[in-house]
């Protein structure tokens, strides 16, 4: 009997992370627009590179009629329009002949028995080991009826040799209770260790090098905390409007869509102690001492320290634009914002009287993702004592687009007279890597299949992140009226402004 | 008729003293439109005149993937007379909306003026940027310890050796140098990667491991004058299966033997055009096409596994660019290295 934990040796050092062992990815809602820009170009770029593991088998759970070679047909069109690489025949036929199609109703009991005889029969034939990754590629209802007709038929339960896993797709809730009761749900069906939250921020590049600048480089790490950073900025902007999310954006807003997971994300990352090491739960712990170090936003504390606004009619690129309350699905009387400013206080030592700024917006003039660490100033004596402003260090990691860190500094203007003027050391990813980097989702699909959750949220940091954000949300509804107006493709409202103002700062000029 | 010069189109002329201040002239006329990047010193050395314009294109097309000053060598120590000269080049292309350049400083070294080479080399490097240097020509035995110490990553392609005893011998020697010890990058072990992920493919299972024990011949059909890449693969394979080479047959650690082939076949132009490992009722085999490897795994019992690999990277533009890329010390080439050509 061969020993099913066995390493290849071959796939020793052949690639500079751990080849997944061949497994089933079963994806539900195998027809929605996820899988087809998203799960299967990651996939089949992961192909290319020789990173999949041989053989997976791909399952697509729908309820739609077709059968396996219209699936194959639909997803290789998808592929040639999304994927990062140029589709090849060859390539591609190889890799559609491991796509399956399983047709089923999410809540039909004999689909799911069906299912498992088709992944033990794959197995059998394919040598997939009953290793199994189920991603729900699906609205946050569906959670519940897919997670308990999986457990009901026994696909939680790993064969033996083999590991059972889940990929839940954000939002993870929509508020504490929601969350808690996702995550029991969850965890009926499969334990914490076989989870895998993903939030797709984690996966880009730069937001992974924010530990790299950190902590492999010393000139940082000692400036890294209250007695040299004034504050900090955390900005996430986009031109877009709701784009036909109407529906979904309604019920959820700025706050839970951005700030609860991507915006605090980043901050846990920029904020958060040197982990005792590069495991999972090393990191995740010292993201959660972040959040529970978050001073709570509650009553009076949330008018003063958070705004939310709406964007009204404007225009982005010289093209006027509706009003949200104007886009097709969004109620006329909507409260919904479509922008959040807030500012945080964690209370630890490293960071005692740094404000940490948070603004996310729709419709802002610009697309933008990136965290900013603004340095105190200078003593104020020689140059300043000249009479001259000297701005301030700036420290920018840039998260999307334009992938970089710059630093900004002073630096004399060359000429007779003593004069100093900002300049940016610029470092932007695109230039010195080139442009093949890697989507999110292949990181991120090739990490699960691993075993390797470093990247994905874990229960008690979405629950710490909801803890926080519910009672800013409860605030709010108890005071429908302030939500402020703001033109579409200007930098948000007046009240965000001020703000920041108060705290003696102004909002960066991207 | 007059012959032609091989540095011709390598940029504008300048002294060699001179390269520093014309390079900032360069930059200075170009005015906040371009900018110049740099990322590593890439420096190719060449003892070919007709190397030299495939060599400038060639930094044209890895610049705009790996941002570098890139110094071009064309020594000829049998040249007379003794003559050093220089010219700069820059190669832009736009990324998104900005103009990106990396420099290019081309040198022609005749007659003993080749001997500078080290000078040369040290007093026009971007400072504390890697220095990787592609070695075009052969090693001679006496090698420059000044030089290669401060090599970062030695690109070279072992395919092109003559006696790759003695070359495989020279590199090792160089990457034994220095504080640093220099990463050995073999273009033709780079070639190999399809293959390899191709065979590696085929044990990804368990009942496929199992099976490694029962193997007892391994045949490698490479293309005309690829030899060596197939004595790697076979390095490769030998030292991940704890066998070792001797000559027509590898040795388990219990003392079985193993038969080993090399066979040149005219089906195409690759390095490595088929492979298969086979024992009783086993076989793992991979065999090139145009675009891919096709894999065929049989293990008693089983219905057959067919599927397809990516064939790879193979010209001299993705190979460069993906060694660029690459960070860490290619520990898997040292020892099918070692394993292949020992000594």
């Amino acid at each position: 009997m061969p020993d099913r934990k066995q390493e290849n040796p071959l796939r020793v050092g052949l690639a500079n992370r751990a080849m997944p062992e061949p497994c089933s990815v079963v994806i539900f809602g195998a027809t929605g627009d996820l899988t087809h820009r998203k799960l299967v170009p990651a996939l089949y770029n992961l192909a290319v590179d020789g990173t999949l593991p041989q053989p997976v088998n791909v399952v697509g759970f729908a309820r739609r009629d077709k059968d396996d070679a219209t699936f194959r047909a639909e997803l290789g069109e998808a592929a040639a329009r999304f994927s990062r690489q140029r589709i090849s025949e060859d390539t591609w036929a190889a890799f559609a002949g491991q796509i399956a199609y399983h047709r089923g109703a999410f809540d039909d009991a004999d689909a799911y028995r069906s299912l498992a005889e088709r992944l033990d029969r794959l197995d059998r034939e394919r040598g997939t080991g009953g290793r199994r990754l189920f991603y729900l590629a699906v609205a946050p209802d569906q959670f519940p009826v897919i997670l308990e007709n999986l457990r009901a038929s026994g696909l939680t339960r790993a064969p033996s040799g083999g590991w059972a896993r889940v990929i839940v797709e954000k939002p993870f809730g929509t508020d504490l209770p929601s969350a808690r009761a996702l995550n029991e749900l969850v965890e009926g069906a499969f334990p914490e260790s076989e989870t895998y939250r993903i939030d797709h921020y984690l996966g880009k590049e730069t937001a992974q090098n924010i530990m790299v600048l950190r902590f492999a480089n010393a000139i940082f790490e000692h400036l890294w905390n209250a007695r040299y950073i004034s504050h900090v900025q955390i900005t996430a902007s986009e031109p877009l409007g709701v784009e036909g999310r109407a529906g979904y954006y309604e019920k959820s807003g700025a706050l839970r869509d951005m700030v609860q997971n991507h915006l605090l994300q980043l901050l846990c990352l920029t904020a958060m102690e040197p982990p005792a090491g590069l495991d999972a739960d090393s990191i995740r712990d010292e993201k959660v001492k972040v959040l529970r170090s978050l001073r709570p936003l509650e009553g009076a504390d949330v008018a003063r320290y958070a705004v939310r606004a709406q964007y009204g009619a404007g225009a982005i690129n010289g093209k006027r634009v509706a009003a949200y309350r104007d886009e097709a699905g969004v109620a006329p009387e909507s409260a919904t914002e479509t922008y959040v400013a807030l500012q945080l206080a964690i209370e630890n030592w490293r960071w005692a009287g740094v404000p940490f700024f948070l603004r996310v917006g729709k419709r802002l003039p610009k697309a933008a993702t990136e965290i900013a660490v603004h340095f105190k100033g200078a003593p104020p004596v020689l140059f300043h004592a000249a009479g001259q402003s000297i701005d301030d260090n700036v420290l920018v990691i840039r998260i999307q687009p334009d992938e970089g860190v710059s630093l900004r500094m002073s630096a004399k203007l060359p000429g007779a007279a003593l004069r100093v003027e900002p300049v940016k050391m610029d470092f932007h990813y695109g230039t010195s890597f080139g442009k093949a980097t890697p989507e999110a989702y292949e990181r991120l699909l090739l990490d699960a299949m691993s075993g390797d959750a470093t990247l994905f949220a874990r229960r008690d940091e979405v629950e710490e992140a909801w803890k926080f954000i519910d009672r800013i949300r409860q605030a709010w509804d108890e005071s429908p009226d302030d939500l402020a107006i703001y033109s579409a493709g200007t930098w948000g409202p007046t009240e965000a402004d001020e703000l920041i103002k108060r705290a003696g700062a102004s909002w960066r000029r991207l | 008729m007059s012959a032609v010069d091989p540095m011709e189109g390598a940029g504008l002329p300048v002294e060699i003293g001179r390269i520093d201040r014309e390079l900032g002239r360069l930059w200075e006329e170009a005015g906040e439109s371009k900018t110049r990047a740099s990322l590593l010193n890439l420096v190719l050395y060449t003892e070919d005149p007709a190397a030299v314009a495939p060599n400038t294109n060639l930094i044209s097309e890895l610049a705009t993937e790996h941002a570098c000053r890139a110094i071009l060598i064309l020594a000829e120590p049998a040249a007379s007379p003794t003559r050093a000269r220089a010219w700069i080049n820059a190669h832009c292309h736009f990324a998104g909306k900005r103009e990106i350049c990396s420099e290019q400083i081309s040198f022609h070294l005749q007659g003993e003026a080749a001997d500078a080479l080290p000078g040369i080399v040290f007093s026009h490097l971007d400072s504390d940027l890697p220095l990787c240097l592609w070695w075009q020509a052969g090693f001679r035995e006496n090698v420059d310890e000044k030089l290669w110490a401060w090599v970062d990553r030695l690109l070279f392609d072992s395919a092109v050796w003559t006696d790759p005893a003695r070359g495989f011998a020279a590199t090792r020697a160089i990457a034994r140098l220095g504080d640093r010890r220099t990463v050995l990058a073999d273009l033709n072990w780079a070639r190999l990667l399809g293959a390899r992920f191709a065979l590696a493919g085929l044990f990804d299972s368990p009942a496929a491991i199992a099976a490694i024990p029962s193997i007892e011949s391994v045949r490698i059909g490479c293309g005309p004058g690829h030899s060596t890449a197939a004595r790697l693969l076979l390095g490769w394979l030998a030292s991940h299966f704890g066998w070792k080479l001797e000559g027509s047959r590898a040795l388990r650690a219990g003392g079985t033997e193993i038969r080993l082939e090399i066979a040149e076949e005219a089906a195409g132009s690759w390095g490595i055009v088929s492979c298969e490992l086979a024992g009783p009722g086993f076989s793992a085999r991979i065999a090139r096409s145009p675009a891919h490897y096709d894999c065929r795994l049989l293990l008693p019992g089983q219905p057959a596994q067919h599927t397809t690999a990516a064939a790879g990277r193979e010209s001299f533009r993705d190979l460069i660019i993906s060694e660029l890329a690459r960070g860490g010390r290619h520990g898997q080439y040292r020892e099918a290295a070692a394993a292949a050509f020992p000594g």
